[in-house]
């Protein structure tokens, strides 16, 4: 039967250094020393992905490993339901995106979300700047571009994303 | 205003610091930052050499990123001025990104700095004669 520590290695499970073990008992990968340098009893198993530039499976694998090795302890779990964006945000910016670069901007949008692998309904805030990020991409004026950016930022100030 | 713009960058999480140097790689000013103005003015002599390099062969440089001692760096070019800024986390960078262009473009519309960078002007392909640099950097170059 899986344990507790087995059963939380996912996106916005936190772990911590376990205390009865040390990592220079034991054999690590390369991956795995990184992981480890990480760890900080506050980061995401996501974030950490994110900073080491793995992708979500790699990192999901390489912690599996080292909770079986008994190096790392299950904290808690990040509560995403409370920082999933409201859907008028996405109304707002569709608006701003459309008085910037016309009828096109609800199609730049999902285009956007969908190249992202990301949907409005369960939008995490924290990828919000990667998402202006993209849309900004597709605005060919660097003019413009930029009142997008500032008119972005202004809204996430509001909303008290950073 | 050119502090307050610096400090807005200065205010995201994992950014250490930020700074403006001048064509001639001086510090124009600077937030948050525990390394030197010497220290800072030769990594913009560095920066900017690059930046010569690729003008010299036609090329335009909008920004440099590179990974120095466990720090991000974004360098952003304008024709007269550098903006550079140091980041401990690369979760951040997508918002420093943003926030940086917007900074860029209030710095470029600010007329009390245009006015102080013109008085300040310089050709950045001077940072490039032979005589100013090293052997290994004049290789490099000539490899452009």
């Amino acid at each position: 039967m899986p344990t507790d520590n087995q059963m939380n290695v996912t996106e916005s499970g936190i772990f911590t250094i376990a205390t009865g073990k040390s990592p220079s008992d034991v054999s690590l990968r390369s991956a795995e020393w990184a992981i480890i340098t990480q760890i900080d009893g506050s980061k995401t198993i996501g974030e950490i992905a994110l900073a080491l530039a793995m992708t979500l499976e790699e990192a999901i694998d390489t912690f599996s490993g080292l909770v079986e090795k008994g190096l790392i302890t299950f904290i808690s779990t990040e509560n995403l339901e409370e920082s999933y964006l409201p859907p008028v945000f996405f109304e707002n910016l569709e608006d701003q995106l459309t008085k910037i670069i016309g009828p096109v901007a609800p199609f730049i949008l999902e285009d956007t979300l969908w190249s992202l692998d990301l949907k409005k309904e369960k939008f995490k805030a924290e990828k919000l700047a990667e998402l202006i990020e993209a849309i900004s991409d597709e605005i060919m004026d660097d003019s413009k571009k930029i009142d997008f950016q500032q008119i972005m930022l202004g809204l996430m100030k509001e909303l008290n994303v950073n | 205003m050119i502090t307050g713009l610096l400090d807005e960058l200065n205010n995201i999480e994992g950014v250490d610091g930020a700074f403006i140097a001048s064509n001639r790689a001086e510090i124009i000013n600077k937030v948050g930052l525990s390394l030197t103005d010497d220290q800072l003015s030769n990594l913009s002599l560095r920066a900017l050499r690059i930046v010569a390099a690729f003008h010299k062969t036609g090329k335009k440089t909008v920004e440099l990123e590179f990974y120095w001692q466990n720090l991000y760096i974004i360098c952003k070019n304008s024709d007269n001025f550098l903006l550079i800024t140091f980041c401990r986390t690369s979760s951040m960078l997508a918002l420093l990104r943003i926030t940086i262009n917007v900074t860029m473009a209030k710095l470029s519309e600010d007329k009390k700095f245009s006015k102080w960078l013109k008085s300040h002007k310089a050709d950045r392909d001077f940072l490039i004669r032979k005589e100013s640099l090293e052997e290994n950097e004049a290789k490099l170059i000539e490899a452009l």
